[in-house]
């Protein structure tokens, strides 16, 4: 992110009244508000020693503000509903310097982090601006680009795009080839056809030089059977191209498809925290069945269209070229006034559409919380609900049914009109110039005018399908151009067997650069230890264990495993050896057998019963229909949270690992579970060394060490015994936990 | 200040008497409550349904977010406090009103606007409008854009009649 953004000239006139020389500017951020909260860019800059606010209200910026850098002690941009303020601090002193909307706030977080590193280290550390600023809108277009790539559909370059995708066609080549030739032979016979009709009409049925009948009877047949073979053979090239489209554009598909999935199994957590779950998965899901329309159907249709254009085109212009641009010249205009139509009649069937999913999300909270509507008795207010919306999805249906019947027959109309023009122009030269036209080219042209139709309209949707399809794959491309969590350093160190022995080096953290989470932490953990976390939601302690699993990589400072930087050791090696048993355990859809071994798929039968036993999960897995071969997760058997907890912990025991993490792995079941998952994660945490977090602080009754975290930093450390004699922090905890649900657990 | 923390979530809410309270407006520009004989500096201000009833239910918090007390009607301060205080609210909870739409572009579902608003002329664009566009309740609509600003028009029968053509265009 640059923190220097490009100055107008009238301020950097301002600046040098100021005696500010260019080269002194660290920062100059520009805002988009004023200090009485109207839209006008508000400036932001600082040098070494200085920060100023210049305001641009008028054509002539204003100083407003001009402060010395060393007043203050840190600086704060806090951002309420749509906008917030930025000011300067110093103890018990908060001077107020902009406003700004939510879409300035990001860069007054950085500044606010950049000014108090300046005024305590004396410099603002390059990583700052390292980081890139990602993109919501356009810079080009205005439009919003795509949430998860940032690409605009609009207006990125698409050769290169086009080049890559046919890279996945390469093998197929043989084939479309084949497709091609059929495509072609296939136009050859739609256009002949009409020819073959003409001649029909003019030597056998509308004959000009006397005949005789049996010459003209068995020309008749000659063409009738002419006309049904190249029928018969239009067909047969049909479902010949229809079956290869079928096989090509779904194995072009599941080769992207595939990729794709194996790719996002790849990417870094920190991937899938910038994104929605939701939207990555439309990248599978619909942009690569965008791509699949676009490859199947709408590639071949367009390309058969444009054949069959420029064919129909040239046998006109060599039938009769005056007609033909009869024909040619109006069909544009009329297909380009169907588009417009059908946008406006769409958006109509959109806003149903809408309406439709307010009806339905109205009847979908009031059944599924019938229980709730009925024990509050408002039934009567739920159905109330549900006319009101009921009647506004009337009333737009019925207005867009009766758009949609009044303005489709004229332009069905309209479509008609262009053969009426032949019909009168060929037919006053079929009259006046009989040597010119005949009757058969008349049919020609009436049947060529309507076969004309089709790919006139698809000339008019290809900008539309082309950019949506290029969009689409585009936002494929960029997912999969993002380079996967790095396995394994070249230099890896590899590490079949942990002792346990984690140690944090000053450690400093955040998710967003930004916002450290964890602040210069350090602690030593010894194999085999239990080590309890302890502190306020939102603490740091799940980003603790987040960096134990390299699931995050420290931004500053070092954490080691045996006495190796966990950067330097093999990924699978470490993940190998480290399980989680987390707060909200996951279970995938398959049977219980599957997701106990999920860790280790080759373990043997009595190695799951004795994780299951340990886990203290056997027992209820045994009163499952199917016992282990029940399936759970999704569309599988319900169970309760309790028993999700307890198959996590058997999948944590079969893996057995030497470094075990328990995320609150209590804190969502009730008393009576909770003491049977406690005992089974007493037995889990044996001999291994062990990261616990809880809220329920009696669950840590068995922790070596508790290490009490506040904001991001160790507040304090030590046995329970040591803690509660030091009547800090922990004290207080224990002391509030037991004012609220008066249960003496921790045995003091 | 970790002290603090934890009196955080003992706290009960007080309301403050209105006669006593005075919110005055320091050097610098941030806030100070007095009550009595407490004075709190810096303060920070919250409604509690800032969208229903701005005006009502008003919690003051230290800069930590730590509750002072609650008055439950502005209108019964005196006349700076209320001022203050609305000043306050209005930095830290912007949501521009919409008085006139000159155009709304669409392409591929998003959209782009310019718009003229209570804080001046402004373009924005949103994202798919069937998720962007809010009713709230009838003719009262929200609309957030990319950014996550959000937009208000309290009824949309008293837009100029063009902008109302425009905006029914499109939702």
């Amino acid at each position: 992110m640059p923190l220097k953004e490009e100055l107008p000239e009238t301020i950097k006139e301002l600046l040098e009244e100021q005696k500010i020389k260019e080269e002194e500017i660290l920062l100059a951020l520009q805002s988009d508000l004023n200090d009485k909260g109207q839209f006008s860019p508000t400036w932001l800059i600082a040098t070494k020693d200085k920060i100023l606010v210049i305001s641009t209200d008028d054509t002539k910026p204003k100083l407003l503000q001009s402060l010395p850098l060393k007043d203050y002690k840190f600086f704060k941009a806090e951002i309420g509903v749509g906008g917030g303020f930025f000011s300067a601090c110093s103890d018990g002193y908060e001077r107020r310097l902009l406003r700004f909307t939510t879409a300035t706030a990001r860069k007054f977080q950085v500044a606010a982090n950049a000014l108090g590193r300046l005024v305590n280290e004396g410099h603002i550390p390059p990583d700052i601006l390292a980081e890139e600023e990602s993109k919501k809108v356009c810079p080009r277009c205005g439009f919003p680009v795509d949430p998860v790539s940032g690409i605009c559909p609009q207006c990125s370059p698409k050769g290169a795009v086009v080049r890559r995708l046919l890279s996945y066609i390469k093998p197929y080549y043989p084939t479309i080839l084949i497709l091609v030739s059929l495509l072609l032979l296939g136009t050859a016979f739609d256009v002949i056809s009409p020819l073959v009709s003409r001649n029909m009409i003019d030597k056998a049925l509308v004959v000009r030089e006397p005949t005789p009948t049996e010459t003209r009877l068995a020309l008749l047949k000659a063409y009738v059977l002419l006309m049904a073979g190249l029928g018969i053979g239009s067909m047969l090239l049909g479902i010949f191209q229809q079956r290869i489209y079928a096989f090509l554009g779904n194995s072009v598909l599941f080769d992207i498809r595939r990729q794709l999935f194996e790719h996002l199994q790849f990417l870094s957590v920190s991937y899938y925290d910038k994104r929605q779950v939701g939207a990555v998965m439309s990248r599978v899901t619909q942009d690569t069945s965008a791509l699949q329309e676009f490859l199947g159907w709408h590639i071949p249709f367009l390309f058969s269209q444009m054949v069959l254009l420029l064919g129909i085109g040239a046998v006109m212009i060599s039938l009769n070229w005056r007609i033909a641009l009869l024909v040619l010249i109006p069909t544009p205009l009329v297909a380009y006034l169907t588009r417009v139509m059908g946008r406006k009649i769409h958006h109509l069937f959109h806003r149903v559409w809408d309406r439709w999913s307010k009806v339905i999300a109205v009847l979908n909270s009031a059944l599924s919380g019938i229980r709730v509507v009925k024990a509050f008795a408002q039934e009567e207010r739920e159905a109330q609900r549900f006319r009101e919306r009921a009647q506004e999805l009337t009333w737009n249906t019925i207005w867009a049914e009766q758009l949609w019947a009044t303005y489709m027959p004229p332009l069905f109309f309209l479509f008609g009109a262009t053969p009426l023009l032949v019909w009168y122009f060929g037919g006053k030269q079929l009259i006046l110039d009989p040597a010119h036209m005949s009757m058969g080219t008349l049919q020609a042209f009436i049947s060529y005018t309507f076969m004309i139709l089709g790919p006139i309209q698809a000339v008019t949707r290809v900008v539309n399908w082309l950019t949506r399809a290029l969009a689409a794959t585009e936002r494929i491309f960029e997912i999969l151009d993002t380079p996967p969590e790095v396995l394994d350093d070249e230099n890896a160190i590899p590490m079949p067997r942990i002792e346990g022995r984690v140690e944090f080096r000053n450690v400093t953290f955040g998710y967003d650069r930004y916002l450290p989470v964890l602040h210069n932490v350090s602690f030593e953990v010894k194999p085999g230890e239990i080590i309890g976390l302890v502190g306020r939601s939102g603490a740091g302690k799940t980003t603790i264990i987040n960096l134990i699993c390299r699931f995050y990589e420290a931004q500053e400072g070092q954490i080691l495993i045996d006495g190796v930087d966990i950067r330097k050791i093999r990924l699978r090696d470490l993940r190998n050896q480290i399980a989680i048993v987390p707060q909200d355990a996951y279970v995938f859809a398959g049977t219980v057998r599957e997701n106990i071994a999920y860790g280790k798929p080759d373990a043997t039968l009595e190695e799951i019963i004795e994780a299951a036993k340990a886990a203290n999960a056997h027992e209820f897995i045994m009163n499952l229909p199917y016992g282990y071969d029940t399936p759970i997760g999704e569309r599988g058997v319900m169970i309760s949270g309790g028993e999700r907890q307890r198959i996590a912990i058997a999948r944590a025991i079969l893996k057995n690992p030497r470094i075990l993490i328990l995320d609150e792995a209590t804190s969502l079941v009730d008393t009576e579970t909770e003491k049977q998952i406690q005992e089974a994660l007493d037995r889990l945490m044996q001999g291994r060394t062990v990261f616990a977090i809880a809220h329920r602080l009696s669950t840590l009754s068995n922790a070596h060490r508790l290490i009490v975290i506040e904001d991001g930093r160790i507040a304090e450390m030590g046995t329970h015994k040591e803690l509660l004699q030091k009547k800090g922090i922990y004290y207080q905890l224990v002391k509030l936990q037991r004012e609220m649900s008066r249960l003496v657990a921790i045995g003091v | 200040m970790l002290q603090s923390a934890f009196e955080r979530e003992k706290s009960q809410i007080r309301v403050l008497e209105p006669d006593k309270v005075k919110v005055i407006r320091r050097e610098g520009g941030a806030l100070e409550l007095r009550y009595g004989e407490e004075v709190h500096y810096p303060i920070r201000v919250k409604q509690a349904f800032p969208l229903t009833n701005p005006e009502n239910y008003i919690v003051f918090l230290t800069e930590h977010g730590k509750q002072i007390g609650m008055v439950e009607d502005l209108n019964k301060l005196d006349e700076e406090s209320r001022k203050n205080i609305l000043e306050e609210l209005d930095t830290v909870f912007f949501v521009p009103q919409i008085k006139k739409i000159f155009w709304i572009k669409e392409r591929f579902g998003s959209s782009k606007w310019k718009v003229e608003t209570d804080r001046g002329i402004r373009e924005f664009s949103t994202r798919s409008l069937h998720e962007s566009v809010k009713e709230v309740e009838d003719g009262h609509i929200v609309i957030t854009d990319t950014e996550g600003l959000q937009y208000e028009i309290k009824n949309i029968d008293e837009l100029p009649p063009k902008s109302k053509k425009i905006l029914l265009g499109v939702i």
